[in-house]
């Protein structure tokens, strides 16, 4: 378990590295680990939701609608999810394509919930590597 | 860095040249870049892929975009009943959709920053409702009504999305049409005169400084219509 914690933590750390100029390309090449897991991904994208979230009492859970009547994003957080989702994407060498033909439909979109979006994002992710 | 489509002839490589004089950082875009003296990258507008592969390039490069002038454009003056299809959807291809894609992929290279000019082209052929060009001005009409809707979603974001319509300004654009034609529409100008590539980049001038903020969704008649 202790272990499992460090792998996920340091994958953390490649993944969603934050602007540190000093955490270099090479560095970030040399800690990575030849797996990242599903749910390390999925809590950093629900982490992303969180920060842009007004009501900060709010938990980001899996049915959470982000497009809709019901979305807890206006258009302009969205935006601004798809902007912070593409800058951790290309931290890890993929580019996140938030502009897909499925992207802005109601039944099959990548917005219609925290976890749709996350899924896709772990797909582009490994569909990338 | 200012993208600038259309960047081989007419409007936009006047645009261009006037930037580069200026000192301003400019990226010209066009399907043929062969010979151009300045910074520029291939790419057709009518062709979202094409778009969205320079849209990535300057993204992974760290290009700081502050503007894009969507000067590409084709024109054929027809009667409509006789346009071919093909014609009718290069027309609009190029002029709305080519529109469309750089809008929406070139703007994430701005919302960052939340700052940004857009300036799109449209016609005095719209406003006036000119004979002979109705695909043309549908194209363009629809590139009016694209300019107002999308400076609305860019408000907030502090991006200022504007459009230019000039009236027949003397560039390849024009091949085909007769000075009779050309005077006929100048006379319909409130200023009956027949202005210059140069006017328009002054306007591009005007609305890529800060000194604009305040305007957005406008379309702006060059010569008034």
């Amino acid at each position: 378990m202790a272990c499992r914690l460090q792998v996920a933590e340091r994958t953390v750390l490649i993944l969603w590295r934050s602007s540190n100029p000093y955490l270099t390309s090479h560095r970030v090449k040399k800690l990575q680990y030849p797996e990242t897991t599903n749910d390390t991904v999925k809590s950093e994208v629900f982490k992303q939701i969180a920060l842009l979230l007004e009501d900060k009492s709010l938990t980001v859970t899996d049915d959470m609608p982000l497009i809709g009547g019901e979305s807890i994003l206006d258009s302009m957080r969205l935006v601004e999810l798809c902007l912070a989702l593409e800058d951790k994407a290309a931290e890890v060498g993929f580019d996140f394509d938030w502009t897909s033909d499925a992207a802005m439909s109601r039944s099959r979109s990548m917005f219609r919930t925290a976890e749709s979006l996350a899924t896709e994002f772990i797909r582009q992710m490994k569909a990338n590597k | 860095m200012i993208i600038i489509t259309g960047a081989s002839k007419g409007l936009g490589r006047a645009i261009c040249e006037r930037l580069i004089g200026r000192k301003v950082d400019v990226i010209g875009l066009a399907r043929n870049v062969n010979d151009l003296p300045f910074a520029s990258m291939s790419c057709d507008v009518s062709s979202y892929e094409c778009v969205k592969a320079v849209a990535q390039q300057l993204k992974r490069r760290g290009a700081k975009v502050d503007g894009l002038v969507n000067a590409a454009g084709i024109a054929s003056m027809n009667l409509a009943v006789i346009t071919p299809p093909t014609v009718a959807q290069e027309i609009v291809n190029t002029n709305l959709l080519g529109t469309i894609y750089c809008c929406q992929l070139f703007a994430p290279l701005m919302l960052r920053n939340k700052k940004g000019s857009i300036i799109n082209f449209s016609t005095i052929a719209v406003a006036l409702g000119l004979k002979g060009e109705s695909i043309y001005a549908a194209s363009k009409a629809g590139v009016e009504a694209f300019t107002r809707s999308f400076a609305r979603e860019m408000a907030a974001f502090n991006i200022q999305v504007n459009c230019l319509a000039p009236g027949p300004i003397n560039t390849s654009l024009l091949k085909g049409i007769t000075s009779e034609q050309i005077d006929k529409i100048v006379s319909q100008q409130i200023i009956p005169k027949q202005f210059k590539p140069d006017s328009v980049a002054d306007l591009v001038e005007l609305l890529l400084d800060s000194r604009s903020h305040s305007l957005s969704g406008q379309i702006l008649h060059v010569g008034g219509a």
